[in-house]
């Protein structure tokens, strides 16, 4: 006991000091995780045996989550006057973007998902089908000053800035079964999760710069890019459903992933657990569409037109502006490379937590969670309290730091009536309601039929 | 069993019913207010640096300058190649030829030819190819396009033929004769193809001699009485190639009238000196023949004064220009070039120039042979034509020079402009300066605002080395300016669709120090512009 305190403090200090000075901006599945209640959570560490003898989750109703995180809310840009309107808050935008430049979107559909125990509970083997949908975009806060106060503004004006969004977007189907198993006389858990993965649609950006300079004397412009988007069945994409069937269903962009992850009780109070997820790729190579930079990396320079395209200009249909924009953003040429193929790897993520367990009814959880995306780290820490009732009634509260955020506060609900299982679950609960002041929100329900040991 | 849970989580089971319930109306974008745009934008517009050539060739006016080797730039006031111009079929008109055959039957003839073939009694005929050009020989003649058409109205049928055979003539190096036949009773026509045909008369120029013989064949046809009557018309309607002698003629071609259009005659306005001006004209001859070309009109006329002057009187044995002959063996064309300047002119150039015109007359006369006889030659390729020049090389001074030119205007939403700051960033390298003004005006010229008020923008010129006419190296003039434009006077000029540049230009001390434009100098242009817009954008 005594032990297991000093663990669960260190834990608690390795959070202080390490993990909350990266970027806590992600959708982590905090609470879920250590929701032991809800069998899907299988799928955040394979080593988390499900309580169930059996369960089947309710083909689409199994499990849908969702979940969003923005570098602003509602409130922050949209200010209420006097009159009952709405004022656009472009500073307060900027400056959200300023300290985080992400938004990110995450959709996960349970298409099925059918879980047993196995010798005896010994051993516990899943499988599921989920369709999932990860997106990341960045946008610079520079991107964003250039477009609504100029290239005049403070933090253009001289000085050279990256100016490039980036985008990250997939939409794959995945297949798995996963084994888990119990070792060291039940001390030990361990799982394992195998998963095809069978890509839909994909947008990557692999390299991201195109950096803007303005004199301030004498307003020469300087850019230099250096772009690569990788796609696959993004062009033509109004046509995506005139495909044939077996395109739709099987796309022909294999991938393969893998989670590990493990638990291990330390004393009959604390168990610590641990998990890698999506370890894997994808393989596009099904309508492939590359736009990248015809000069990557060399600098082109905008001083001005002629005088005689100038004169031109002023009898353009379009307009002198237009002849200028045009001018300005013809210096920035891309090709468009069709064919080829590419990989992706999925977001990875890491799982580190510690279970106290207080009675039966009433545990403390705690977890870190880091998602690794494109040479970017997001953190989360979670702290979660759970109390459970046999198993037809499961409630958890948790307090969440992710999205840069400090007051998250999380909760989930499980009811069992007979066979029939029912969950909903959120990292922010407050951010579901008063979703105005929020700058992320997830949520996570399902339904399944759940059959538990009769002892 | 008492179940305990505590307080935090029931309010869970709280929160959660009323996710759905509590954010119903709260999406009211409609109540969004129109966001109020604000940006500023810094651009580079113009960054050019123009020279005199480079000008002129983007404004399409390169073909009114002529820019030589050492860069020096002429005002090509009128330049036109064929001026006048003498083709080969100018020269020489052969008019056709006609002649009759006629061969009647004889009763001795009858009796021969019932029971043998019969040769018809050789006939020659005689042409004369000077006919209708007096005074012309010709010892060699390639017809490029001729025919000899005959007519032929027979009284009876027989296998026979009629033999012709030119006397000193080939195709294709063989001896040129050919045969029409067999006899039909009634009338019959036939072509002979002349094209290629050579004649050689050197031996005896000008006569081309034709054999008519014939054969008819053992037959019981023709009969005593019968006739045999051809008309034979020998036509030359093309010259391939000519050796001879033309004789002494005179062409006149009509008096010809151009316009001047140069710079809109920008100069009529102001004062203008030009240092040497010149007029030229250039003959090119590949015709074999020796001319003499008189320039008997070169008239300067000024429409709108009324005034007019005729140099050509003044230009004495200049006006008379000879031409000599290519060589029959290496026959590359002559070109003469005879220059009209202030000095062999008693200063008619200047005098003509000085009328300002937008019209100058003249008339040139061309006499062939004018020394009398030598050899002619030409080929159908050959020609005689004259390029007539006035070039104004620019040296010299000028003050008042009024050049005005008008540009479309499109600028869309000018309304959401909030504020304009323009600078002009000016160097300039020409030994003149120009006093600017750029109106704003509506489609039918009626001006709304000028970019400097009342104001002009001055140019400067590049400050001139007297010794050379010519800037000093390295030396501009420059002008560097802010226009601001605020937004009424941006209102002013929402509706222009035109901008009226017009510029004074004078040369170096106000149109007093005679200076030289050479291609080389330049005018460096930089423009940027500074805008804020203010544009309300609804959601």
């Amino acid at each position: 006991m005594k032990n297991g305190n000093k663990l669960t403090g260190w834990i608690i200090i390795f959070f202080m000091f390490f993990a909350l000075p990266l970027q806590l901006n992600a959708q982590h599945d905090l609470t879920l995780y250590n929701f032991s209640p809800v069998p899907q959570r299988i799928y955040e560490n394979p080593a988390f045996i499900p309580e169930q003898k059996v369960y089947v989750g309710l083909p689409l109703l199994s499990g849908i989550r969702s979940s969003f995180a923005n570098p602003f809310s509602y409130h922050r840009v949209l200010s209420r006057t006097e009159d009952d309107s709405l004022n656009f808050e472009a500073d307060a935008m900027i400056k959200s973007f300023l300290k985080n430049p992400r938004i990110r979107l995450n959709e996960t559909i349970d298409i099925l998902s059918v879980g047993t125990q196995i010798a005896q509970g010994k051993f516990f083997l899943n499988f599921g089908v989920r369709q999932r949908f990860t997106a990341e975009t960045y946008i610079p806060a520079e991107l964003l000053d250039l477009v609504i106060y100029g290239n005049t503004a403070p933090q253009l004006f001289g000085k050279v800035v990256n100016i490039s969004p980036s985008v990250n977007a997939t939409l794959f189907d995945e297949y798995s079964v996963s084994f888990s198993g119990r070792a060291m006389e039940n001390k030990l858990t361990f799982g394992v999760n195998v998963k095809y993965l069978s890509g839909r649609i994909n947008v990557s950006s692999k390299k991201t710069k195109m950096e803007l300079y303005t004199d301030s004397k004498d307003y020469k412009m300087f850019l230099r890019s250096d772009l690569e988007i990788n796609s696959s069945g993004m062009d033509q994409i109004d046509k995506y459903f005139s495909q044939p069937v077996t395109n739709l269903v099987f796309p022909k962009n294999h991938g393969f992933g893998i989670d590990l992850g493990a638990t291990y009780l330390i004393n009959e109070k604390i168990r610590v657990n641990a998990a890698v997820l999506d370890l894997g790729f994808i393989k596009w190579k099904t309508n492939t569409l590359k736009w990248i930079s015809h000069n990557p990396g060399s600098e082109v320079q905008y001083s001005g037109m002629n005088l005689h395209d100038f004169v031109k200009a002023f009898d353009d249909p379009g307009g002198f502006g237009k002849e200028v924009l045009d001018s300005v953003s013809n210096l920035v040429k891309i090709d468009s490379v069709y064919g080829g193929k590419y990989i992706t790897y999925l977001p990875t993520r890491f799982n580190i937590g510690g279970v106290y367990t207080l009675d039966p009814h009433n545990c403390l959880s705690i977890v870190y969670d880091g998602i690794s995306c494109a040479h970017h780290l997001s953190s989360a820490f979670g702290l979660s309290y759970t109390y459970t009732l046999k198993n037809f009634l499961g409630l958890t509260a948790s307090y969440n730091i992710f999205n840069r955020q400090y007051w998250n506060f999380g909760g989930g609900i499980n009811l069992k009536a007979g066979p029939i299982q029912l969950f909903i679950i959120s990292d922010n609960v407050p951010g579901l309601i008063i979703w105005k002041s929020t700058n992320n929100a997830s949520i996570y329900f399902g339904i399944n039929i759940s059959i538990y040991q009769k002892s | 069993m008492k179940i305990k849970v505590p307080a935090i989580l029931l309010t869970l089971l709280i929160s959660f019913s009323s996710i759905f319930t509590g954010c119903k109306k709260d999406f009211d974008t409609d109540k969004i207010k129109a966001y109020n745009w604000t940006p500023e934008f810094a651009v580079p517009l113009v960054n050019d640096s123009i020279t005199f050539e480079k000008a002129l060739i983007e404004t399409g006016t390169e073909k009114n300058f002529f820019i030589d080797e050492s860069g020096d730039v002429s005002l090509l006031l009128y330049y036109k190649n064929n001026a006048f111009r003498i083709s080969p079929n100018d020269l020489l008109k052969i008019p056709p030829s006609s002649f009759q055959y006629q061969h009647s039957i004889t009763s001795v003839e009858h009796q021969v030819i019932s029971s043998q073939d019969y040769q018809v009694p050789p006939v020659l005929y005689t042409f004369n190819l000077s006919q209708g050009n007096p005074g012309v020989r010709v010892n060699n003649l390639l017809i490029k396009k001729g025919i000899l058409v005959i007519h032929s109205t027979n009284t009876f049928d027989n296998d026979g033929y009629l033999n012709f055979s030119f006397s000193n003539a080939t195709k294709n190096g063989i001896p040129f004769g050919t045969r029409i036949g067999p006899f039909q009773k009634g009338q019959v026509s036939d072509t002979i193809d002349l094209s290629g045909v050579i004649f050689n008369l050197s031996s005896n120029p000008n006569l081309v001699g034709l054999t008519i013989s014939g054969l008819l064949k053992k037959s019981s046809k023709p009969v005593a009485g019968d006739q045999i009557l051809s008309n034979f018309t020998l036509s030359i309607l093309e010259i391939g190639w000519f050796e001879g002698y033309l004789g002494q003629l005179t062409f006149s071609p009509p008096e010809e009238s151009v316009k001047i259009t140069v710079f809109n005659n920008a100069y009529n306005v102001g004062d203008i000196y030009f240092v040497d001006p010149k007029a030229d004209i250039t003959l090119h001859n590949s015709i074999g023949i020796p001319a003499q070309v008189t320039l008997q009109k070169l008239e300067a006329r000024n429409t709108s004064s009324g005034n007019s002057l005729d140099i050509a009187a003044r230009l004495g044995t200049n006006a008379i220009i000879s031409i000599p002959s290519p060589s029959i063996t290496n026959k590359t064309p002559t070109v003469t070039t005879r220059e009209y300047s202030n000095s062999n002119t008693g200063n008619s150039i200047n005098d003509l120039f000085n009328q300002k015109p937008d019209y100058v007359d003249y008339k040139i006369k061309t006499d062939i042979n004018p020394a009398g006889q030598s050899l002619n030659f030409f080929a159908d390729t050959s020609s005689f034509y004259a390029d007539l020049s006035v070039k104004l090389p620019l040296f010299g001074r000028f003050s008042n020079i009024t050049v005005k030119d008008t540009f479309s205007f499109t600028i869309n939403d000018l309304k959401e402009i909030d504020s304009l700051a323009l600078r002009t960033y000016i160097r300039n390298g020409l030994p003149l300066d120009v006093r600017l003004q750029v109106y704003f005006t509506d489609n039918n010229f009626h001006i709304l605002d000028s970019l400097t008020g009342s104001d002009k923008i001055l140019i400067k010129e590049a400050p001139v080395d007297p010794s050379t006419y010519l800037p000093y190296p390295g030396q501009y003039g420059v002008k560097d300016t802010t226009f601001l434009l605020g937004k009424s006077r941006i209102e002013k000029i929402t509706g222009a669709k035109k901008i009226l540049v017009k510029g004074v230009l004078n040369s170096s001390g106000n149109g007093v120090t005679n200076v030289k434009i050479k291609s080389n100098q330049s005018l460096k242009l930089v423009f940027t512009g500074r805008v804020k817009i203010n544009s309300s954008i609804k959601p």
